[in-house]
């Protein structure tokens, strides 16, 4: 289905659901450069990681005063525009006990380590009571490029629902065409064992 | 933390200071060490040694595409003066953690090689990172990582951690007595099985049992005999023994290696002869490898230099070499830690280091400079040495013998103290 900016980013606020990252371009601007996506395309598969700290007196993991800090790096097969960005909870509303503050990180790139990259936004919430009514608004800049960074840190963020953790899926807006990411949560590392 | 721990804290911040004193002198900001852990020994030592960390995987699991990779890798990072950090890949539900000794402790999933290089990025770490562990991190990891961290420069220095471990603490010259105790019982066991004709496998079996019901660990135990125990330095290749007894009359040795107590190595020795009764020539060499090893103990002690115990334990193999009995090997020992110290005791004045030097990369018979170049570097009170000699007599056997010795203030002290078959 061809979506244009302003009807990607009214679902979204409708709908309640997500952040938006937007605009980044006018409406169903064409651009150079990777052939434009087809409205079928599978979804794309981005994995979670994370690092979080613990205690080092005792080791274990006690929330409040550790560094948490969760990612999905997102490969869209070539540098392609990126008119707008949204993310999809797991579910959404109030998470309890999830503390505040939050900050949102997305960076794109065309180089994968990210040596050189492009900051999209940064944004910090104070609280997350509601979601969708804050929708990050960022400066207008052409954007094109292959890889799309989410990060999120929090104080406490384990399960939260706006966090990488919490992510169903990402969905990018791409020429007028909506392209999903899939987000893989591992399930912990403690799969590989003998 | 580390209530329980055998060293306490003070022992590993005694240990920090000693890498920042040495990271400062080679004008390194930022180093990384990297560990493999459980089944494969190699260099969980240096994560042990700093932090007490150890890993409990297999250390060998299959190299994939990161996603699930480096499961049993850990990492300690120094940098700013600060406590080291642990880096590791498993969940703390996965490992005990709370007796691990560091400043900052930091679970990465799925993948440590993934996710160092975004907490390098976040926290602004850049330039020139020292690293210890280009040979235990595989190429595939290493790959994606220099890959994903093109800020950083990597200065490989697999020898930095040699000279903060040189010279061992009073508590850790108490865990290598403690290991060396457990091996003298150990190997006696051994041999003494393999004199009375049991099989490689028996005797193997007592040696490990001696090991493990005192608390110790091993990597390997070899116990051989015969013409296989002349051809060859260790046992059975797969195993280190087999299910074979030796006769009566053949020459039998035993050896045990590993993380005998605490991490800290010890590989000692032994020949002996099946039934106790050597033959003429075969006592010949046995007291010529025992010779060897005896006038280099004798004659250690603080200021005596790696080159002239060679040239000692030359002077008293020659008594016994000669007339197709050769003296084998290269090397009359090394220096010990949490692994095999790559600093050796020539068999014999190998002559000048710049000659060394010269010939290496010159002759098929390679040689590894480095080895050497501590060789006139005086030993100090509390460095932990193996003494070792190999003599071989073409039909009559191979006679080899190692032992473990602590540099004391006036001479040494000799921590292994199997028997000698004689």
């Amino acid at each position: 289905m061809h979506t244009n900016r302003r009807q990607f980013i009214a679902r979204s606020a409708i709908g309640g659901l997500g952040l938006v990252a937007a605009p980044l371009l006018p409406s169903g601007s064409a651009r150079a450069g990777a052939l434009p996506l087809r409205a079928d395309a599978p979804p794309i598969i981005a994995s979670l990681a994370r690092y979080y700290r613990l205690s080092s007196q005792d080791g274990e993991r006690h929330g409040e005063q550790h560094e948490d800090f969760g990612w999905v790096q997102i490969d869209l097969g070539a540098a392609r525009p990126i008119d707008a960005i949204r993310l999809r909870p797991v579910e959404t509303g109030v998470v309890p006990g999830h503390r505040s503050p939050v900050h949102f990180c997305i960076d794109c790139s065309d180089d994968p380590a990210f040596g050189e990259m492009q900051p999209l936004v940064s944004w910090r919430a104070e609280h997350l009571a509601d979601p969708a009514n804050r929708l990050a608004r960022f400066p207008r800049k052409a954007v094109t490029a292959r890889y799309i960074r989410l990060g999120a840190s929090a104080e406490n963020l384990f399960g939260g629902a706006l966090l990488p953790s919490g992510l169903a899926t990402i969905e990018i807006l791409s020429g007028g065409v909506t392209m999903p990411v899939a987000v893989r949560r591992w399930q912990a590392n403690h799969r590989r064992r003998g | 933390m580390a209530a329980n721990n055998y060293f306490p804290r003070e022992e590993y911040e005694a240990r920090w200071q000693r890498v920042w004193d040495a990271m400062r002198a080679k004008g390194y900001d930022h180093l990384l060490v990297w560990s493999r852990g459980a089944g494969s020994y190699d260099r969980l030592g240096n994560g042990l040694w700093l932090t007490n960390f150890a890993n409990n995987g297999t250390g060998q699991d299959w190299a994939d595409d990161v996603q699930m990779g480096a499961w049993t890798f850990s990492a300690v990072l120094f940098r700013d003066g600060r406590a080291p950090e642990l880096h590791s890949a498993q969940p703390p539900q996965e490992t005990e953690y709370a007796k691990a000794v560091c400043g900052e402790l930091i679970v990465h999933e799925p993948s440590l090689i993934t996710g160092l290089p975004e907490y390098f990025r976040k926290h602004g770490i850049e330039g020139r990172v020292a690293v210890v562990g280009d040979d235990v991190l595989p190429g595939l990891y290493d790959r994606r990582l220099r890959s994903l961290t093109p800020q950083i420069e990597w200065v490989t220095d697999e020898w930095f951690l040699l000279e903060p471990q040189r010279v061992k603490s009073k508590r850790e010259q108490e865990a290598f007595r403690t290991a060396g105790d457990i091996t003298t019982h150990a190997l006696a066991a051994g041999m003494d099985a393999l004199i009375a004709g049991e099989t490689s496998a028996e005797a193997a079996a007592r040696t490990a049992m001696e090991i493990m019901r005192r608390g110790g660990c091993f990597s390997r135990i070899d116990m051989h005999h015969g013409a296989h125990a002349e051809r060859f330095l260790l046992g059975d290749m797969l195993c280190g023994y087999d299910t074979s007894a030796p006769k009566k009359g053949d020459m039998v040795r035993g050896w045990i290696q590993g993380p005998i107590f605490q991490g800290y190595w010890l590989d000692p020795g032994r020949t002996a002869v099946c039934g106790g009764r050597p033959t003429k020539e075969q006592r010949h060499i046995l007291e010529g490898a025992t010779e060897v090893c005896k006038a280099i103990i004798r004659a250690i002690r603080p200021g005596v230099t790696p080159r002239q115990l060679g040239a000692i334990g030359e002077q008293a193999a020659l008594r016994y070499a000669g007339d197709g009995i050769d003296l084998n090997l290269g090397i009359f020992g090394h220096q010990m830690g949490t692994f095999y110290g790559p600093h050796i005791i020539p068999a014999g004045d190998p002559g000048a280091l710049e000659d060394i030097k010269e010939e290496q990369g010159t002759s098929a018979n390679e040689i590894m400079f480095k080895e050497y170049e501590k060789i006139d570097e005086p030993y100090e009170p509390g460095m932990l040495i193996a003494v070792e000699a190999f003599m071989k007599h073409p039909g009559v056997g191979m006679s080899g013998l190692e032992d473990h010795v602590l540099v004391t203030k006036d001479g040494c002290e000799q921590i292994t103290n199997t028997p000698f078959y004689l």
